[in-house]
Parts: structure tokens; C-alpha cells; sequence
């Protein structure tokens, strides 16, 4: 049976019986379970449905965080005075308005696609998902919440309740998104991108790269060497710098686009992200 | 009168915009149960066994076994079976259907179906090319023997899928002995005659509709005529009507799409650095099956030298058969894949020979009074040097080019010049279909248009009637055009090869003035004309020698573009068409042909990307394959010079098809400037423009 829970005890509830497939706004399941035409979709677990829970519906702001609930949809975030201008230009390169009514940044975490653009900006932006069951409680940074293509660490019991994102203003935040064409697609290749600089010199350095391995591609060891250095020293090593995220970029060819150019261009997009500074 | 020209409301237009048009998916009959195709899994091999479960009462399944006439589709080359015969030529090749009421019942049979192969290596190579022609003109064997100097290049282009916005399907039902088929389609006629072949009956045992279509683009030509033939079958099996709608993905990996060339060119130059000779191998993939690939390699050869006059030519063309989906039929039909080669390769010369490129190409184009490709005449008048001053002059050509040339601006402005010759190729119009138009006027002065065209888009529900009402000066209202069913409508022909306007609207235009001479109020009237090939046109199909078309088409593009450095991604910043189609009957649905038609080309050069791979389509859905949305377009200008064609009506000539097949050469020839390095392959991928960039010259 599919359920409509009204409130999110009784969601977390229903979840402690059996398994469910969870489904927000269904952007992602519809398509992965449709079938021929005027028949019911291949589903192989009961649904359980969620964006009509209002404690899932909110965007708050704190001194530490901006949290968003988890059925939030991409429309909703663009008309928020809250949500960060790089999150806003992510949303607007995502799908189409019809999809950002119903889409939401919550299912955009839990389908764990690597090339979600959302995840992308997200993990660049430090950002914490906020996982419940009916009797635990626990927070996960996004890059280790999501393990591999569509895996994450959610138990069949839990649900995501929201995303928190560090309340901090970025000098420089950028997302490139490389699709197919200018709507409507599927990233090739993404760069979010975002950074903070005092005095001349780097005091925050986050990179996180889409559809270039199996899950989004964050490095914080890495970024951790930029902090520092001044912007003039990044323009004159841009080479060295991309050669030290090169390692960790292993695209694959597909129907999309192919391995070589996915590489060479999230490199390229690095240089583009330093020389913009 | 008021011209023609002036734009009216599409008659069609509210019934589409309120959905109130009814397509193949929104008809429902009575008792109607459904069919899905059961489809093979491998590329080529043979099949050994299939086994089917038990089927529920009123389920059954159709396949060859269940033929009662003939098991091959009626086209041109008669080589593709309806139902895979026991070889398997190519993946998700139809080898039954599975029909009953419940669709979640049909889908759990067809699941159950286990068919067993053994399974042979697929042929993607030119080893079997089972199609060859060539043919010359004047002398280029001495020509090049005398050359002062001979350049050579090969283009590539590749798959473009239809994309056309409603999927293929039918519904089919019987009355008594007779079956009736409603569909999405181009050709009625066509249609009517495969079903008429594959069951073995008689003309008046079948009936054929069109239902309101939901774009085209060729691919509903040919294609549909397979989908007919297995529900005839079906329903003189099962007695029930039958609705065969295929879904997005099922209709991308096994529907026909543009062919994949290779084209090697071969210039003669003299001392002045002229080309006097031109030699072309040309190769199409046809895929498992030739169907019409025969006809489309015959445009894309006689195409060959573009807009342009060379006196010796030499040309060679060859239909490979691959272990592919078959391809057929796509607006151009051929032509776009020539224009783009001998466009690049002009362009190409003139690099070569450090000759500035628009004075070379312009000292070779076209004139009145010069031979054809095929030693034919061009009679009429030629006014490509005026669409190209005004081309040069909206688009800022030559300031463009000038600026663009400099290296680190990553900019570029590309132009095309282009022809298309309209209605069927050679004597076709005569010999294969000769058509036959009918009006008629009821005692109440309602005059109805009795024509097989259909109107998949195009206007030509609302163009037809407006020659006749403007000729018959009666109101618009009172010209009955209803989607054609071949019950009432007699044979003028498929809805193809720019023919509609100037071969049916030219017969519907002298239908009229004959009734209008003979008019009488009050009185039922009719009056049939068929089409009369003019005695001036000669043509030998065997040596492809004389008048390949009654009439030519003119067109100019001009695309400017900015390539991004970081990403090699193209962004068209401007595009500029000028056209001559004779007449327009009416501006602004020539001006929606130009526009769907020019995006339709330029993506075919730089976005639309198809590959199969080991017979295996990697692109299958329209997420994957990419097709341009309003944010990839720029600003589009068009331009339309009038150049009355006098067979046509009002002077109006083909314009569906001209508007597509010069927007690929213009692109490319714009990324060429951009990032200075030739382009010899469309579609121009980011990825593609990477390799190149990465390569010295």
C-alpha cells in the first residue's frame, strides 16, 4: 500500500514497518520507474509520499545555518531573499520550470546522482544533511552522506529532514555547468566553485566537481592548500594547481559525452574559476 | 485582390492550440485493444527458437507465420520484412506483436517471451554495398589529366533523428472484408498500397486516414507503411480494433533516421585557380535494409555541386547495407549532407589556394542558361547574387569576417549558399506517381479540396485552401479541406520532396480556374487534374542525364558563432536567411518553415549528436539526444525574394526542405573561422572541436 502521511512522526512511523520507496517531488522515480503509457509505473517497493509534509516545507535562517527542509522545492529556493546567489544560479541551469515546481533539493541528495548540479553546489558550499528516523537523530556532511552513484549512507527507517548550510558570505562563488545544450540537460561536466579572500589572500578554497567520477568530487585536503597563498600566486601556478586536482577527475565515456573532454574541461573550468578572480 | 503573400490565421490553429485536434493516441473505438511490438535483442544472427507463454484468453500474438500475402514493405527497393523473417538484420528489429485488452497484461507476455538466437557478427563497414550509381558530365577524366593542380578532401556527417514531436502509431479497425487504418502519417497513398500488397486484396478493401500529426520531418514517409502492414495482419487475425502507439524510446532505437556519409571530393584546378573538374565518392549508410536509401543517394549525387556551375564532373555513390537500423527519409532527403561537403570543400579550396573564399565561391555560382550537375538546363531565372548582397549586407558579412579573422577572439561567421531541387527526383512526378487532384463543388458552393497531401505542420491546410478561395474569389470558408482518407481523396501523391506547393497546389490552382470558367450556381460540380510533365524536361534515370528536377529552390544562410575556449562549447550569436520560393502563398508560415527549418540544420551541424556503436544507438531518448531549445537559439532574420516559378501557384516553388539543408555548412563554416582549424565532420561536438584544437595543422 502507498501512504500519505500527513506529518513527519507518522511518516518516520510508517518507515519502521516495512520498506518503502520515498518520493518528494518524483522528477527522479517517475522517470526511473516509467512504463508504457497509460500503465502503472514498475515499482518494486510501496511508495511512501512526502512533499506534502509541512515539517519538511521551510527555509530558516540562523547566525550558523540556512537550513532548508528536504521537500523544498527549486522554485520555492529561487524566490527566497535567503538561499545564496550560487545556489540560485545553480537551480536556474537545472531542468525546466516544470521541473523546478515539483523537484526538490532533498530528492536532488537522496537519488545521489553524481551529476546533480545541486549536490555539486551544495558539497562546495560545506553543506550538512540532517537525517531522522523515529528514534535517532544525525548529521552528515553531503560528501560522505552520498557513497558511491546513487548510494548513500540513509537507512530504509530514516528519512532526510533538511539541509543545513553554513551562513557564510563567499566573495566568489561560481557555478559552471556544462550540458548538452543551454536547458534541459544533463551536465556533461560541473565546476561549483567558491571563495573567500582577505587582504589578498585566500582564506576559503572550495571546489566540487559534477559527472566526473561516481559521486561528486570534493577534496578538502587539496582545497586546504590553496588557503593562503595569494590570488596572484594562483594565477601564476594555474597550471600546478590543476595538475594537483587532475588525479582525483576520472570521468567515464558514455552517451553524454566522453572521458577525455569531461577532464580536460573541469580542468579548464578551474583555470577559468582563477583567472575570473 | 490582396497578394497572396499576406498571412492569415492558420486554419488549423485553434483546434491545435485548444487540444482539440485529435492525433492517433486521443481516438478511442469501442472494444479497441492494444498492441507492442516484441523486438529482436541482438544485431545480427539467426533466430532458433521463441518461446511464448500461455496466452490468456484474448490475448494473441501476430507474427510472419500469421502473413497472408506478402511479408515485405512496400517501398522503393522491396527488402524490409514487417515481421523479422528467421534472420535478424539489426537490434530491435519487429519480429511479432503481442495484442489483447490490458496493456499490463500485453507488457507481462511480451516479458515472458524468450526467444533464443545464434548470434553473427554485424557488418558496420562499406564491404556490402549492395546499391551502386554514378554518372558524369562532360569530360573530367581530361579535365584532371590537365589539372594544374588536384585537391582532395573527405567529410563526414552522421545520424540526426526526426525528433518529430508526436511518436509513430495507428489505429486500425475492419468494416465487413474491408480494413481501416488511421495514423500518424505522411503518405496515405503509400500506406494504402503496402497494406493492399501485404494482404493480397483489392484497392477498395482498404482504407487509410490521417489523423492530425504531430510533426514529421520525413520520418513519417516510409516508416509508417511497416507499422500498417503488421496491424492488417493482426486484424484479420484477431477481428478487434487495434491502437499501436510506440513510445519515445522504442521509436528512437527502431525508426529510420538521416544517413550517415562519407563524401570524398576531388577538385581540378586550372591556371587561374578555377575548379574545371569535379570528382565525388559518395557513401550512405542505409542500414539493415535499402529501402528508399536509393532515391536519397540519387538527390544527394545529383546535389553534388552545390550552387555552383562546374563544367566536369565525375560522381560515384554507393548505399552500404550495415547491420544498423535502416535509414530513410528526413527533410533534405540527402541534400544536406552533399551541400555540407561541397560547401566546406569550396571553402576549402579557396584556403588552400590562398584565394579569398567569397570571390572564388562567388565566381562559380550558378546561372540561368547553365548546365546542370546533370547536363540539364537551368531555365529559370537565377537570383542567388541577390539573396547573397542581401545576406552579406543584414548579416554584416564582410566587416564580420574581417574582424573575426584576427586569432584570440574565438568568433566566426560562416555562410552558405544552397539549392534544392523540388518535387521527386528525375521523371518521378511522371512515371512512380502522377498525381491526380480533385475539386469539388456542391450544389450549395462549398468547394472541397480532394488531395492525399497532408499536413503534418507545414500549412498546407491552410495554404491549399487560400489558392483556391483567392483563385475561385470566394471566401476561405467555403474551401473544405479535411484531413485526407483515401476513400474520398485521389492519389496526388505522398507528402514529400517539396512537392505539396508546386505540384498539388499547382494542380488544385488549375482544378480551380477550370471551375471557375465553367462555374454554376446551384449545381454539383467537379473536376479532376493530373500532372502533365512539362515536354521540355528530359530525363535518363539510367545515365542520370538531363532535367533532374522541374524546379530549383535558392537559399543563403549566414551564422555567426562564439566558441568558448575553456568548454569548446558554440553559441550562435546571429543567424540570417534569405530565400527564393518562387512565391510565398503565405508569409508567415514560410516564415515558421524558415525558422523551424534553419535550427533544424544548424543543430544537425553542431548539436544533435547520434552514434551507434557496433549497431547499438546510444542516444535513446531526447534526453540524451540533444536537440536545440529556444535558449540555443539567437536572433533570425529571413529575407524572401520573390522569383514566380510559372508552373507553380502564383509562382510559388518548395520551401519545407530548402530552409533546413544550408544551416549545417553555415555553422560549421562560422567554427572554422572561430577557431581556425578546417572542419571536415559534422556535427562539430565540443568533443570533436577539442580534438582538433589539440591538433597542429
Amino acid at each position: 500500500m502507498h501512504h500519505i502521511p500527513q506529518t513527519l512522526d507518522e511518516a518516520l512511523e510508517i518507515l519502521n514497518n516495512r520498506h518503502y520507496q520515498v518520493i518528494a517531488g518524483g522528477t527522479d522515480i517517475m522517470v526511473q520507474y516509467r512504463s508504457w503509457s497509460e500503465t502503472l509505473p514498475k515499482l518494486n517497493k510501496p511508495l511512501l509520499f512526502v512533499s506534502q509534509i509541512p515539517e519538511l516545507n521551510f527555509i530558516n535562517e540562523s547566525d550558523e545555518f540556512i537550513e532548508i527542509g528536504a521537500c523544498t522545492t527549486y522554485e520555492h529556493l529561487l524566490n527566497s531573499p535567503i538561499i545564496p546567489k550560487i545556489l540560485k544560479d545553480t537551480i536556474i541551469d537545472i531542468a525546466a520550470p516544470g521541473i523546478r515546481y515539483v523537484g526538490t533539493i532533498g530528492g536532488n541528495i537522496a537519488n545521489a546522482s553524481p551529476a546533480a548540479d545541486g549536490v555539486c553546489t551544495l558539497i562546495a558550499l560545506d553543506a550538512l544533511v540532517e537525517i531522522v528516523s523515529s528514534e535517532t537523530f544525525r548529521i552528515e556532511k553531503i560528501c560522505d552522506f552520498i557513497t558511491g552513484v546513487k548510494t548513500t549512507s540513509l537507512k530504509p527507517n530514516e528519512l532526510i529532514r533538511s539541509i543545513r548550510i553554513p551562513n557564510m558570505f563567499h566573495e566568489h562563488a561560481r557555478f559552471y555547468k556544462i550540458g548538452g545544450r543551454k536547458a534541459d540537460a544533463i551536465s556533461k561536466v560541473a565546476l561549483a566553485s567558491v571563495c573567500n579572500v582577505s587582504e589578498g589572500r585566500i582564506t576559503k578554497w572550495r571546489l566540487a566537481f559534477g559527472a566526473v567520477g561516481p559521486k561528486v568530487v570534493s577534496l578538502p585536503l587539496i582545497d586546504e592548500k590553496m588557503v593562503g597563498k595569494t590570488v596572484e600566486e594562483l594565477k601564476e601556478t594555474i597550471e600546478s594547481i590543476q595538475a594537483t586536482y587532475a588525479p582525483f577527475i576520472k570521468p567515464i565515456d558514455d552517451q553524454r559525452s566522453t572521458a577525455v573532454y569531461r577532464k580536460e574541461v573541469a580542468l579548464n573550468l578551474i583555470k577559468g574559476f582563477i583567472e575570473s578572480l | 485582390m490582396t497578394d497572396i503573400t499576406n498571412s492569415i490565421p492558420k486554419l488549423d490553429a485553434k483546434d491545435k492550440l485548444s487540444g482539440q485536434a485529435l492525433y492517433v493516441s486521443d481516438i478511442q473505438i469501442d472494444g479497441m485493444i492494444y498492441a507492442k511490438t516484441v523486438r529482436s535483442q541482438i544485431v545480427k544472427g539467426k533466430i532458433i527458437n521463441i518461446d511464448i507463454p500461455f496466452l490468456p484468453e484474448g490475448y494473441f500474438t501476430v507474427s510472419r507465420q500469421d502473413v497472408m500475402h506478402k511479408n515485405v514493405v512496400k517501398i522503393i527497393f522491396e527488402d524490409m520484412p514487417y515481421f523479422a523473417t528467421d534472420e535478424i538484420h539489426h537490434l530491435n528489429e519487429p519480429i511479432m506483436l503481442v495484442v489483447g485488452p490490458d496493456k499490463s497484461v500485453i507488457q507481462s507476455i511480451v516479458d515472458q517471451i524468450k526467444i533464443e538466437y545464434v548470434t553473427e557478427i554485424g557488418v558496420f563497414d562499406d564491404r556490402d554495398a549492395p546499391v551502386a550509381y554514378s554518372f558524369k558530365k562532360g569530360n573530367p577524366k581530361k579535365v584532371f589529366s590537365k589539372a594544374t593542380q588536384v585537391i582532395e578532401m573527405n567529410y563526414q556527417t552522421g545520424l540526426q533523428e526526426q525528433a518529430y514531436i508526436e511518436p509513430q502509431g495507428f489505429v486500425a479497425y475492419e468494416e465487413g472484408e474491408k480494413v481501416t487504418l488511421i495514423g500518424s502519417i505522411q503518405c496515405p497513398y503509400y500506406v494504402k498500397n503496402a497494406i493492399i500488397d501485404a494482404l493480397g486484396c483489392e484497392p477498395n478493401q482498404v482504407r487509410v486516414i490521417q489523423a492530425a500529426v504531430g510533426g514529421a520531418f520525413g520520418g513519417k514517409e516510409e516508416y509508417p507503411s511497416l507499422i500498417a502492414c503488421q496491424l492488417a495482419v493482426a486484424l484479420k487475425k484477431v477481428h478487434k480494433p487495434i491502437k499501436l502507439i510506440f513510445e519515445r524510446e522504442e521509436d528512437i532505437l527502431s525508426t529510420t533516421k538521416r544517413h550517415p556519409s562519407t563524401i570524398h571530393l576531388k577538385a581540378a584546378l586550372n591556371e587561374l585557380n578555377d575548379v574545371v573538374g569535379l570528382s565525388a565518392d559518395i557513401r550512405i549508410d542505409g542500414g539493415a535494409y535499402i529501402g528508399l536509401s536509393s532515391v536519397v543517394l540519387s538527390r544527394a549525387m545529383i546535389a553534388v555541386s552545390g550552387a555552383y556551375t562546374i563544367e566536369n564532373i565525375q560522381v560515384e555513390g554507393k548505399v552500404l547495407r550495415t547491420n544498423t537500423v535502416p535509414n530513410g527519409a528526413f527533410r533534405g532527403f540527402g541534400a544536406p549532407q552533399m551541400i555540407f561537403a561541397i560547401e566546406m570543400f569550396m571553402h576549402h579550396i579557396a584556403k588552400e589556394t590562398n584565394q579569398d573564399a567569397f570571390a572564388f565561391r562567388m565566381r562559380h555560382l550558378a546561372r540561368q542558361g547553365d548546365k546542370t550537375s546533370t547536363s540539364g538546363v537551368f531555365r529559370d531565372p537565377i537570383i542567388l547574387e541577390d539573396l547573397i548582397r542581401v545576406a552579406t549586407e543584414k548579416s554584416k558579412y564582410h566587416s564580420k569576417a574581417l574582424a573575426y579573422s584576427q586569432t584570440g577572439i574565438h568568433k566566426g561567421i560562416g555562410m552558405s549558399f544552397f539549392l534544392h531541387g523540388c518535387g521527386f527526383t528525375g521523371s518521378g512526378e511522371s512515371t512512380h506517381i502522377n498525381a491526380k487532384v480533385k475539386l469539388f463543388k456542391t450544389e450549395a458552393g462549398l468547394v472541397k479540396i480532394l488531395v492525399a497531401a497532408v499536413d503534418m505542420g507545414q500549412g498546407i491546410r491552410t495554404t491549399l485552401p487560400k489558392i483556391v478561395s483567392s483563385i475561385l474569389e470566394i471566401p476561405i470558408e467555403r474551401c473544405i479541406f479535411d484531413y485526407p482518407d483515401t476513400d474520398f481523396v485521389p492519389d496526388s501523391g505522398p507528402t514529400v520532396a517539396s512537392r505539396t506547393i508546386m505540384i498539388v497546389g499547382g494542380l488544385v490552382a488549375r482544378a480551380a480556374k477550370e471551375l471557375k470558367e465553367t462555374w454554376i450556381e446551384n449545381k454539383e460540380q467537379s473536376v479532376i487534374k493530373q500532372y502533365v510533365q512539362p515536354d521540355y524536361i528530359k530525363w535518363n534515370e539510367k545515365k542520370f542525364k538531363g532535367d533532374a528536377y522541374p524546379a530549383y529552390s535558392w537559399g543563403v544562410n549566414v551564422v555567426e558563432v562564439a566558441v568558448d575556449p575553456l568548454t569548446y562549447q558554440t553559441k550562435i550569436l546571429n543567424v540570417v536567411s534569405v530565400y527564393d520560393v518562387g512565391k510565398e502563398i503565405d508569409e508567415r508560415i514560410i516564415l515558421g518553415q524558415a525558422d523551424g527549418g534553419i535550427v533544424q540544420g544548424i543543430a544537425y551541424g553542431y548539436l544533435e549528436n547520434m552514434v551507434a556503436v557496433d549497431g547499438k544507438i546510444k542516444q535513446k531518448n531526447l534526453t540524451d539526444y540533444i536537440i536545440p531549445t529556444a535558449l540555443d537559439v539567437s536572433k533570425m532574420s529571413t529575407y524572401i525574394i520573390d522569383n514566380p516559378y510559372p508552373l507553380g501557384p502564383y509562382g510559388a516553388k518548395g520551401a519545407g526542405e530548402l530552409t533546413l539543408i544550408g544551416g549545417a555548412p553555415a555553422v560549421a563554416l562560422a567554427i572554422e573561422m572561430a577557431v581556425n582549424k578546417k572542419i571536415t565532420k559534422i556535427p562539430v561536438t565540443p568533443e570533436y572541436l577539442m580534438e582538433l584544437m589539440h591538433h597542429d595543422d
